[in-house]
């Protein structure tokens, strides 16, 4: 299905809405995913979603056709999701202890969940080795994508995969999920 | 204390990027050392729970949001390039079927849909045409219909001097899309089909009836002489069984 996207990605260039909408469908699922495991927020997913489509279309001439099309855009996926926990480092004006006390109901209900407990522990990592773990268990991408991906080598890949994994099972290990 | 090729080779066996060989290797470390068997396990468990957390779903509207965002930021074709009047400011797809559309329109109430325009000269109707679909400007919320029947998404866009109500559908079987509109002296003007096969379409005072069946793109065009607030209710019917209704409404000149 993937290698389809070169064509579609010509076509988008001609202003072809069609195959916009196709690539949108192809990849709205796996992106918004991604965000939302990356910053932890539904709205902030999904401002960040539409936010990189819309870069990675207006940037669409810097897009190397030798290279595959979901790296890029998984890239950017990634570079957007950072950009946005950084730009939250800056107008963040309570501690995270006191944000976690900040808890809705809803919220507090979705925690004893155990999908909402592993994305607890995601969070508690940092976002370097979140993004390794999102991009091998989430999006389904091999030492050698996530090395086009973050621009590492495969070494980087697992070195960095293997620390990430470490924290996550300390990070479930002590929420008594292992 | 687990070594560096015993660990590298439990996380490559989780990732599945061992080789046969690798495997077995591990499996021998696996049966004679409980403390990688331990490590193995954990990490397994936490690959089981990342795989079973349930993916979460975009919102119903975001791909619609995306796409308008994207049309409205298309180029649109050069002013000084076209030069036949309005109809050469319609979306070019669209404009030779336009054409026939409008002849229908002022001709009769109730038609029968034109077929092959698909062997018009779009250019001699609308002067040069760009390959750019036109950045008509979104009035409205899009529509999505995700029914077992039919799909699709429906929209206003501005197209001046008219309204166009924009239907990119898909049906499996025969769909009747009803469309009743209320606006102050808002008239049907045309209906132009971009995709698909040849339709029946019926127009009668407010209310215009089109038959739907495969991938369909058309749009029907109306006149908003005011630019006044304009309401549209939509009825999906199969059998004459209505399946599905929804409104769509643009506000009008703020």
């Amino acid at each position: 299905m993937r290698d389809a996207d070169s064509e579609l990605v010509t076509q988008c260039r001609s202003g072809n809405r069609r195959a916009f909408e196709t690539l949108v469908q192809r990849y709205e699922r796996p992106i918004f995913n991604a965000a939302y495991r990356m910053v932890d927020s539904l709205d902030d997913a999904r401002d960040v979603t539409q936010t990189v489509f819309l870069k990675a279309f207006e940037k669409l001439d810097s897009f190397d056709p030798h290279y595959r099309f979901y790296s890029w855009i998984y890239r950017i996926a990634l570079n957007e999701s950072i950009n946005l926990l950084n730009g939250r480092k800056h107008v963040t004006s309570i501690s995270e202890e006191q944000a976690s006390d900040w808890k809705t109901p809803e919220e507090n209900l979705r925690t004893s969940q155990v999908c909402d407990r592993v994305q607890d522990a995601l969070k508690s990592i940092s976002s370097e080795y979140r993004s390794v773990i999102i991009l091998k268990h989430f999006l389904g991408c091999s030492y050698s994508d996530i090395s086009q991906i973050l621009q590492v080598e495969e070494k980087t890949v697992k070195s960095r995969l293997f620390t990430a994994r470490q924290r996550l099972r300390q990070a479930l290990l002590d929420s008594e999920l292992i | 204390m687990i070594d560096q090729r015993h660990l590298e080779l439990i996380h490559g066996e989780i990732d599945g990027e061992n080789s046969a060989e690798e495997s077995r290797e591990l499996q021998q470390a696996l049966e004679s050392s409980a403390e990688c068997r331990a490590l193995y396990e954990d990490l397994r468990r936490v690959a089981d729970l990342l795989q079973d957390a349930k993916p979460v779903e975009p919102p119903r509207q975001l791909r619609a949001r995306i796409v308008d965002a994207w049309v409205d930021a298309q180029p649109r074709p050069a002013p000084g390039r076209v030069g036949r009047g309005w109809l050469s400011m319609l979306t070019p797809g669209y404009a030779g079927a336009f054409a026939m559309g409008l002849l229908v329109a002022f001709g009769a109430v109730s038609v029968q849909r034109w077929a092959g325009d698909a062997d018009l000269d779009i250019s001699q109707l609308a002067g040069t045409m760009t390959q750019h679909e036109a950045g008509a400007k979104a009035l409205s919320e899009r529509l999505v219909i995700d029914l077992e029947e039919i799909s699709g998404s429906v929209v206003i866009r501005r197209q001046d001097p008219l309204l166009m109500v924009e239907f990119d559908l898909n049906s499996a079987g025969s769909v009747d899309v009803v469309v009743a509109f209320e606006g102050s002296d808002v008239r049907f003007n045309g209906l132009a089909q971009r995709q698909g096969e040849a339709l029946a379409v019926t127009a009668e005072g407010s209310r215009v009836s089109i038959k739907n069946q495969g991938e369909q793109r058309l749009a029907l065009f109306l006149n908003n002489p005011w630019n006044g607030a304009v309401n549209l209710e939509l009825g999906f019917y199969v059998d004459g069984q209505l399946i599905h209704e929804a409104g769509l409404n643009h506000a009008g000149q703020q």
